[in-house]
This record gives C-alpha cells, structure tokens and sequence, in this order.
C-alpha cells in the first residue's frame, strides 16, 4: 500500500461495484413511485461518486502493477476450484475512468428527476441505469480475467431494456439504416436487438480471446499476467489471443466498419441512455484494449497494429465525412463517437506512451463532452420532437442563449479546440502514432496525417450544425401541425438542465487547460504497462 | 514584477470574459464596461511588462499550467517575456482596449435599454445592425464583449508562449473566437458563411502546427520553445525542413497569404471593430510573430525561409493589386492588411541572424536571434497601429453614411474634417509617406531585403526587393485612390450633406467612437521615432537613406497619380482598368471559385458518397447476415422433419464424412 490519504480500505472497491448493483435491485423489487425512485437514483449514485473519490485519493499516487501493485486492490478467493479470484484494484489506468463513470450517472440521475422519458416506469429505467454503472465499475475495476469478463456482460442487459423499453418511441424509421419498418416499438426494438447482437457477438470473441490466454498460461489473474508481458505465450499464440480480443472489444468501441450498432442505439436510447452509452458503454471496449491486450499479449498486439491503426483512421475520417451529410442531429453526435473513438484506437495501436496517454486522456475527454452534447441534443429534442436538423428551430443563439451556447461550446469542444478536454487526446494520438515505427510499421506517419486531417473534417460537420442551428435565420421553419404548430412555446434551458450540465462543461475546460490532472495519473501507469512489452 | 505582469497579460482578460457572461447576464451595459476594465487592466499590465523587460532583461520560465506528462517526455507548459513578446503584447492591448470602447459606441448596447431608462437614446446609426435587433437579442452583446476579451487572452498567450503546445492553444482559441465574432450578425447568410470559411480555412492550415509539433516532438524530443532553438543546429535535417514547412502552411493560413488568404476579405462580414482587431494586432499578425518567434529553427532549416520569401512576395503584390480594384472600403482594407503582412513576413523571410549577431556586438545569441526579425516586428507594431486606426475611422465612416461601398461615399472633408484628417493620416501610413510611422517601418524591410541581395542571400532577397518597391508604388496608389473616393468629391448621400439641422444630430458620432481614434493617430504618426532609440530588438533595424528614397518617391508617385485622377477626367483611378481586369482583381483572381471547385465540391460530393456508403455498404453484411440467419433456418427446417428414416440417413452420411475424413487427414 502506497496510500496517500488513507480514507477507505480495499473493501471501498467491492462497495463501489456492490452498492449501485444492491440499489438496482432495490428499484427493482419495490414499484417506487417516479419522485422516491429518481431521488434513491441520486442518492445511490452520490454515495458512489463520493465513494470513488475517497478510493481515488487512497489509491495516490498512481503507479501500474508491473511495477508495483496498485494503489488498492482486494483479493478474494471466488471460485477456488477454477482458482478465480476476485481481484480488483484501483490504478492510474482505471482511476479516471471510475470517476468518469460515477459521475455520469450521478448526472444521468439527476437529468431523470426532472426530464422523463415519455413511456415506461422511471423506477425501472433507474434501476437500470445503477446496473448498467455497477456493471461498469465492476469492469473498470477487475483485475482478474473472469470477473473482467463476467462485469463487461452484466452491462449488457440492463442496456436492453433501456434502449428497448424507454427508447424514443416517436423515431422515424429513417434513423434506423436500412430499415424500412414503421417507427415505435418496432424500431426499438430493432435498435436494442441489434445492440445487443452485435456485441454479443464481439463478447463471444473475446471470451475465446481470454480463453486462449488463461489456458495457455494457466492463471486469470491480470497482475501475474501483465508481469509476464507475454513472455510464457508464443508468438502465434499471442497473435490469435490478440486478434480475438481486439475484434470482440473492437465492436464496442466501436471500430469501423463494425459500428453500424451504435447510431440506431445512441438515437432510439433515452437521453440518460445515450449519455451511459458514449461516455460509459463504449469505454468498455478501449478499456478492455489497454488494460488485456497491451500488457497480457504485448507481441500479439504489435503484429496487427497496423491493422487497428488503418481501421482507427478510417473510422475518424469515414465517420466525420459520413456525420457532415447526416440529416437527424442525435444520430450524428452518434457517429461523430465512431470518430473520436477512432482517436483512441489510433492511439493505442500506436503502442507508444504518446499514444497510450492520448487514448487514456481521449477517453475521459469523449465520456465528458459526447456527454454533454447528447444532453444538450436530448433537451433540444424533447422541445422540438424531432431531431431532424431540417425541423428543429433555427438562431438558437438568439432565442434560446443557454442552450445555444452550451451547443455552440459542446461542438467547439467536440472539434478538438486546443484549451478544451478533446485537444489533448487527439494530439497524443497523433504523436504516437507518428512515431509508431515499431508496431505500425510503414503506416504510422500517414495515419498520423490522417488524423490529423480528420481533426479538420471534425471541425467541418460540428461547424455545419452550428451554421445552422446556432446561428441561423430568425423565426422558426414552419412546424408541422402534429408538433404543436408554429409559434409554440419553446423555453430555454431551465435551470435544472443547466445545473446538470455545468459539470460537464466545467470538467472540459479544466482538463483542457490543465491537463496534467490527468496526465500525471496514467502516466506512470503507461509507462508500467508498456514497460511489460519488449 | 515582469514575470507577474506577463502572467496578468494573459490571466486578466481571460478571466473577464469568463466572467463576463456570470457578471453581466442579459445586460449590454454592464457587458460594456466589464469588457472595458478587462482591456484596460491588460493593458496596464503589458506596459508594466514592457517597462520590466526593457530595464531588467528578459525573464523564462514563467509556469501558467503546470506541465504535462506526454509519455516519454515531460513538457513545462510555461511562459517567457522578453522584448518581443513584451512590444507586441503593447500593441495587442493598446488595439485591443481601442476595441472595446469603440465597439461600445459602434455596436451601440444602449439601445437595448427601454428608452425612458435610457434617457435620450442614440438615433438607428449602427448600421452594421438595426436597433431594434439588441432588444431582440439583448445577449449578443454580452457574448461579443467576452469573445474579444478571450480573443486578446489567446493574442496574448500566442505572444508569450515559451511551448508550442500552448502557443497553438492561444492559435487556435483565435480562430474560435473569430468565428464567433465573424458571425456576430449571424442573421445574414454571408456572415454565416464567411465565419464558417474564416475557421476551416485557417484549421487547414493549422493541421501543418499540429503535425509540426508532433514532428518536433518526435525529432527533437521536446516542445518547449527555447529548448527547440537552442537545439536549432542539432535537429535532423529532415526533421527542421518538414516542421518549419508546416509550420509555414499555418502561417500562411493564419495570417492570410497566399493561397490560404481566401478567408479574409470575407471575414469583412464582421462588424468593424472586428476587423481592427483581426487585422491590426491580432489574428494576422500571429502568423508572422511565430516565424519571428522561431526564427533560429527557420533559418537553421534548408529553404524555408525562401519559400516563406516567395510566399510573402507574390501576396505582397497580389494583394496590392487586388486591392486596387475593390469597390468596397472594408474589403480593400482588407486586401491592404494581406499585402502588409506580406511586407512583414518577407522583413522575417530576409532576416540575416548572423548578421544580426555582428551588428548587435558583443549581445547575446538569443538577442541576436530577436534582432534579425527587427524589421518585420517594426512593421508588424506600426501596422498595427494605422490598421486599426484606419478600420476605426472606416466604421464611423459606414456610421455616417449606411453602407461600406465606394459609390455611397464621397465629400468628407467638407462634411466631417477631422474624420477625413484622420483618414488621411491612416492611409498615407498605409502607403508610406514619410516621416509617418508606416514609411519607416516599411523601408526598414526593404533595406533589410536589400542588404540581404548584395550580401549574397540569393534570388528569394531580390524577389522580395522588387515585389517590395513596386508594392509601394501600387500601395500608394490604392492608398490615394480611397481617400479620393471618400473625401473627396460632392457628399453622395443625405447624410453626409451638410452637417446642420436634423441629420447631424442624427448622425452624431458617440465620443466612445471618437477618442480611440486620436490614441491611434499618436503612433501611426510618430512610432518611426523609435529608431533613434531602438531596444536591443529592433537594434539591428536601419533605414538605407537611398532604398528609403527610393521607397518614398515610388508610394508618393503612386499617391500623385491616384489623387491626381479626377482632374485627369477620371473620378476613380481603378477605372482606367480595363473592366475584364478589373473584375478579375475585385474577385481576388477568382480564387474564391478555384477553391470551391478543387476543395468544396470534391469534398460534399465524397462526403455523400460516404454517407451513402454507410447505409448502404458497411451495414448490407449485418442485415446480410439477418437474410441468410432466417434463410438457413428456413432450410434447416427442413431437415427437422420430424420422419426418423431422415434423421437416420444423415446419421450415417456425417458418419461416412467423417470416417473418410479420419482416414484422409491420417
């Protein structure tokens, strides 16, 4: 133990998995009327953010296990006849990515006090939302291959029915690609189908994946496993282990071309849906990169950067090009996760501290501002009906300021504005990949320029919302009767919906202009896990 | 002190447009004066930089945000306040802190107070923006007066950034903030898009600063500026030659040269005291301060300062030309401002630092290195000042009279002499007419273009001499051409007609528009002066008595010839173009509609493509594989027949395929 302020023991991790789980089941059980229900959200989901706070500060300062152990960790007989432990621990790797996540549900809670979704029981949806944190956290903290894999799944289903049950029953079919079923439920369901399909299937790879490692080296335990670096698997061994993992976690990411899941989900999902989804959900999988793939199977993962590198790149730009013709606002801010998620891939195929840094750092910076923006998308949304950037009302700089300007900050954040949250990931990403020789080959200097290129078509499609949205005309474009009818009453951002977005917008500037908050935690933690690979 | 004042410089106005929004809400008024305070409280601080750097010396090494742990290295993302930074950092607020109070006249917050607060609010002037539109939108202002506080914090963190990590953050929040303030009447569709094109262009161009800076990292281990320089001569070749490249590509798009000035004249679509403060100190002018900052690296770098010669001479030239044919007072300003910041970078481009390091004696190499870039920062600082000068003077000129274009001027000296004084005085800055602030400044570039030719610098010097002298001459004319078309002649509009009864009341200029104007004249004026007691910075910065006749005789020939038109029987000199010509030069050569079709419609019609594409190929293998999941249990239905002699044959066929195949495989 390394403690630095010695507020909590190792029991704090189990707590932080177990609490938002039991609080969950609670929901469940007991048919709570919408007021106790949200409130028991807050209060469940602040225990834990407060929790993950005085872990965090336990866990001071930050250092990665090959080197040393992680700053708390808790190591429990689980299931002894398969010798699985349950083993978690709290490092430089995983601590920004816990708070991250307990602070977004706690938002996300907040958000559902007084924003509901317009069918279903918001008991239910959350409790699902506890689940889907408790699931996450579990992720973020295991340090044993089973648990690692048992807590990727829990989040999954709670997922569901979020998307199924209190998805965005008034989406038009169109948002759904290919689809040409009427809209409701069907295309809900669809939607939260497909979800899960797809990432099944990604699971079921990377269950093979972990599979392969923990047979050959017989241990699940991640500690033991990262301090070998690799060294008592062989080549092809570490070759197949890598391919499998990197495709089952490259689905969550998600990697281009297998995202075609993630706008019909981010669309048709509830605000608080679509929140968990890009800040929580899809760190799943980059998490699961940096901490199995690098340092378990370090030589597996060198022969196929270049592949994960090339599809990292085309994702940014394919999805930036794709987002700068998209025609429904929240589908874009969905694909537009498919290009920053590209960053971090780039980022950690690059095999580089640079990089690694940058796809920590891009990860955080994405959870925060795609949060943002999908609130901020959410409410423009819930005041307008539609999310067709055709439909929605113009010079919301004028008539709706708050709003306005938390859009207009929003993208200028998402188009990686140096002095915010995003600049920083993208550069490192950039950097790394630059100077990829050994693992992306040939190929690392012209995925850096493409990168770097893709940073100027980002800056292309969020200026195209903004020119249309933000400053466009006066008056409203004629509405059609069904949403109310011209001159309807449309209120800015309220004062809840602002209380609930500061945080966002504060944390991006403040990780913007002072990025060491979170550089100096995973660096060392980098450095560590990249030390294990020759 | 130095250290602390540098520190404010940036710090101050940063946090007064933070606050400004919390502090002054919906109200223009306090907007106002809490955008005022801000400008003034940097100003104070960079005079108090200025008086620190110059008496004591040069101070590294100030922390503004801590460091970052890149990885493999640690960069201190700190500042440094030396001459350079220090005088520009004057100028950025003295332009800046004009702004503000000016913008309080011109864009006239007042009038969304109700009127019976209000007293006897100002007449509908502000022509750039009806009244009536503030009571409509009473938070523009607010916005507008913390987005050029922010802007001058990004001025201010360019100019004393000692890492270039934090030298693009200043780069760049510049670009957001001009799109902001581009924008501004966002209700016109031409605003709308010149904001969009002033922020990608100049982006495109920043990508070579990203990669610049990744190259530097990656080559020469660090991003910290004096850390870089002082490794000039060790750097890879390789390494020098492709950052100081894109390098150039984002000074060329920030400070609007050829061929990534596309943006500028547009950007015209902001309110005036916008443009003063884009053009004079600001925007355009980051791009030259940034090759003057790295100057070691480019000279050390095979080439780059010649190509950044030829860039600057054909802009030069190019722009004067241009600018000769606009019909439209703000644009040829801005056509003027591309072809001056041509004169400063080719006074960089030219620089002689080993030259330099002679004449400086026994001073320091980091001195030496400042000092070669003395003529082009000299021109830099006097720009600055008659650039805003000139805009100011233009705002209250479209004030009076409703518009922007040539044909609605005339006659201002008889209407509005002090103005048209003003006026004067800017432009033949502007042209370099002697002894004027502009003529000195302008003659040191050439002088040092010169010594640099017969001193064997090569081709790129005399390219820049030549571009330089017949610039002036073109200069002088267009200069001229425009104080003719607006002071002189009859007044064309009702406004500008003689300044009794109810008009001149109405078209009153606020004093907050007045008084910037005389601070400005001051050292549009007298800033040549300078050079009787230089800093060590502009030590090395001489004006050849012959090149600076030279100089003189070409601009004042130019200006004879302009203002000499209308009683050779042409009012405006830019008829005696042929009309073909001259619309091609009022178009900008047409190079607006060369890059729409090369960059704009390739890249809609690709970005269709993908979007198609999306839909239509990446997701036709999932919804394949729903087809073919459904077609094969369609099949496989099929077989679970429920008949057990069917069961039984498949039984025996796998068992046969798999016999033969044990037998094959062993």
């Amino acid at each position: 133990m390394t403690g630095g302020v010695d507020l909590v023991g190792p029991w704090a991790l189990a707590v932080l998995v177990a609490l938002p789980l039991a609080g969950a089941l609670v929901l469940l059980g007991r048919g709570l009327p919408a007021r106790t229900a949200t409130r028991v959200g807050v209060t469940i989901s602040g225990l834990t953010l407060l929790l993950a706070l005085a872990a965090a500060a336990s866990a001071a300062p930050f250092a990665a296990y090959p080197g040393s152990r992680p700053g708390l960790e808790l190591d429990l007989d689980w299931i002894p006849a398969l010798g699985v432990h349950l083993h978690l621990g709290l490092d430089g790797i995983s601590v920004p990515l816990v708070l991250l996540t307990a602070l977004l549900t706690l938002l996300v809670c907040l958000h559902l006090v007084r924003v509901q979704p317009d069918a279903g029981r918001v008991g239910g949806l959350v409790a699902c939302v506890l689940a889907v944190e408790g699931g996450a956290l579990g992720t973020f903290l295991a340090l044993d291959l089973v648990v690692f894999f048992v807590a990727f799944e829990t989040v999954l289903v709670p997922m569901w029915f979020v998307i199924a049950r209190w998805g965005d029953s008034g989406q038009r079919a169109s948002t759904l690609a290919g689809s040409s079923r009427p809209g409701g439920e069907q295309a809900r369901r669809e939607a939260a189908n497909r979800f899960v399909l797809f990432t099944v299937t990604g699971s079921a790879l990377m269950l093979l994946g972990l599979l392969l490692v923990a047979m050959r080296s017989g241990t699940t335990d991640l500690v033991l496993l990262a301090q070998r670096g690799g060294q008592d698997l062989a080549l092809g061994v570490q070759t197949v282990a890598a391919c499998l993992l990197v495709a089952g976690l490259a689905v969550k990411a998600p990697m281009f071309p297998l995202h075609t899941w993630l706008p019909p989900a981010h669309t048709i999902a509830p605000t608080a849906g679509s929140v968990l989804l890009a800040g929580v959900l899809l760190k799943l999988g980059t998490y699961g990169l940096v901490r199995v793939v690098v340092p378990v199977v370090p030589q597996g993962l060198r022969e196929i950067a270049p592949v994960l590198g090339a599809f990292g790149v085309a994702g940014v730009l394919w999805a930036g090009l794709a987002c700068f013709v998209e025609r429904d606002l929240k589908r874009l801010i969905a694909l537009s996760s498919v290009a920053h998620m590209g960053f971090v891939l780039v980022g950690i195929a690059s095999m580089t501290p640079e990089g690694l840094q940058g796809a920590l750092f891009a990860n955080v910076a994405h959870g925060l501002i795609t949060g943002l923006l999908f609130l901020v998308v959410g409410a423009v949304k819930d005041r307008h009906h539609t999310a067709e950037l055709a439909l929605l009302d113009r010079n919301l700089r004028d008539r709706l300021p708050r709003l306005g300007w938390l859009l207009a900050f929003g993208a200028l954040a998402g188009l990686g504005l140096p002095g915010l949250a995003g600049f920083w990931g993208e550069l490192l990403a950039i950097a790394g990949a630059w100077r990829s020789d050994s693992a992306m080959g040939a190929i690392s200097r012209p995925v850096a320029v493409l990168a770097a290129v893709g940073t100027a078509v980002a800056a292309a499609y969020l200026l195209r919302v903004l020119r249309r949205l933000w400053h466009g005309p006066g008056g409203a474009p004629a509405a059609p009767a069904s949403l109310g009818g011209p001159g309807r009453f449309i209120g800015d951002a309220t004062r809840h919906e602002v209380v609930v977005m500061m945080p966002l917008v504060a944390a991006t500037v403040a990780l913007g202009v002072l990025p060491a908050i979170l550089l100096e935690v995973t660096g060392p933690a980098v450095r560590a896990l990249l030390a294990g690979a020759p | 002190m130095t250290a602390l004042a540098a520190l404010l410089t940036i710090v101050l106005p940063a946090t007064f447009a933070a606050l400004g929004i919390a502090v002054s809400g919906r109200s223009p008024v306090w907007a106002r004066e809490w955008g005022r305070t801000g400008a003034l409280g940097c100003l104070v601080a960079a005079l108090v930089e200025a008086h620190g750097v110059l008496t004591s010396g040069q101070q590294a090494r100030i922390g503004l945000l801590g460091s970052a742990d890149l990885g493999s290295v640690t960069v201190a993302l700190d500042l440094r306040a030396d001459q350079l930074s220090a005088l520009v950092a004057v100028a950025v607020a003295v332009v800046a802190l004009c702004v503000q109070v000016y913008s309080g006249g011109y864009l006239a917050p007042d009038q969304s107070v109700a009127p019976d607060q209000a007293g006897a609010p100002d007449q509908p002037g502000a022509t750039d923006q009806p009244a009536s539109a503030y009571a409509e939108a009473p938070t523009r202002y607010p916005a507008y007066a913390a987005t050029v506080s922010l802007f001058t914090a990004a001025m201010m963190l360019v100019v004393h950034a000692d890492d270039l990590l934090l030298l693009l953050i200043g780069w760049e929040v510049m670009g957001a903030c001009s799109y902001l303030l581009v924008g501004h009447h966002s209700e016109r569709a031409s605003a709308r898009a010149a904001a969009v094109k002033a922020f990608l262009v100049t982006r495109v161009g920043d990508l070579g600063v990203l990669i610049a800076v990744v190259v530097l990292l990656a080559g020469g281990g660090t991003t910290s500026i004096s850390g870089l320089i002082a490794a000039a001569d060790t750097l890879p070749d390789g390494t020098l030659t492709a950052a100081t490249l894109l390098l150039l590509a984002g000074v060329a798009g920030k400070s609007a040269q050829f061929p990534l000035h596309t943006w500028l004249p547009d950007a015209m679509e902001g309110p005036t005291p916008v443009s003063a403060l884009i053009h004079a100190a600001t925007m355009v002018a980051a791009g030259v301060f940034l090759v003057a900052r790295l100057l070691p690296l480019f000279a050390a770098a095979d080439g780059a300062l010649a190509v950044a010669a030829v860039i600057a001479s054909i802009t030069m030239l190019g722009a004067a030309l241009a600018a000769l044919a606009q019909d439209d007072l703000k644009r040829l300003l801005a056509w003027s401002t591309i072809s001056q910041v041509a004169y400063m970078l080719a006074g960089v481009a030219v620089a002689d630092s080993a030259g330099a390091a002679d004449a400086a004696g026994a001073a320091d190499a980091a001195a030496a290195d400042l000092a070669a870039a003395g003529p082009g920062i000299l021109h830099l600082l006097t720009h600055a000042a008659f650039k805003a000068l000139l805009f100011l003077v233009a705002g209250c000129v479209t004030h009076l009279v409703g518009s922007t274009l040539f044909a609605d001027m005339g006659g201002l000296r008889a209407t509005h002499p002090a103005l048209a004084g003003l006026l004067g005085l800017g432009l033949a800055a502007l042209a370099g007419v002697p002894p004027l602030g502009g003529f000195w400044s302008k003659e040191a570039v050439l002088t040092a273009a010169e010594r640099a030719a017969r001193e064997g610098a090569g081709w790129p010097a005399w390219l820049v001499l030549g571009s330089g002298l017949l610039t002036a001459l073109v200069t002088g004319m267009y200069a001229a051409r425009a104080y003719a078309l607006v002071a002189l002649g009859p007044p064309r509009t009702a406004a500008m007609h003689a300044p009794d009864g109810e008009a001149a009341t109405a078209h009153r200029l606020p004093a907050s528009m007045i008084w910037p104007l005389w601070v400005l004249a001051v050292p549009t004026a007298v800033l040549g002066l300078v050079l009787l007691a230089p800093p060590d910075l502009l030590a090395t910065t001489h004006v050849d008595p012959l090149t600076a006749f030279t100089g003189a005789i070409l601009s004042l020939a130019g200006v004879g010839w302009a203002l000499s038109a209308p009683r050779l029987g042409t009012a405006d000199l830019a008829l005696a173009l042929p009309a073909g010509v001259r619309g091609f030069l009022r178009a900008g050569y047409r190079l607006d509609d060369v890059q729409h079709a090369l960059v704009v419609r390739p890249y809609r019609a690709l970005a269709r493509l993908i979007g198609a594409g999306d839909r239509d190929v990446v997701d036709a293998y999932p919804r394949a594989t729903v087809v073919a999941t459904r077609w094969a249990g369609l099949g496989l239905r099929r077989l679970g027949n429920g008949m057990a002699t069917s069961y039984v044959g498949w039984a025996v066929a796998g068992a046969l395929v798999l016999g033969l195949a044990g037998v094959v495989l062993s």
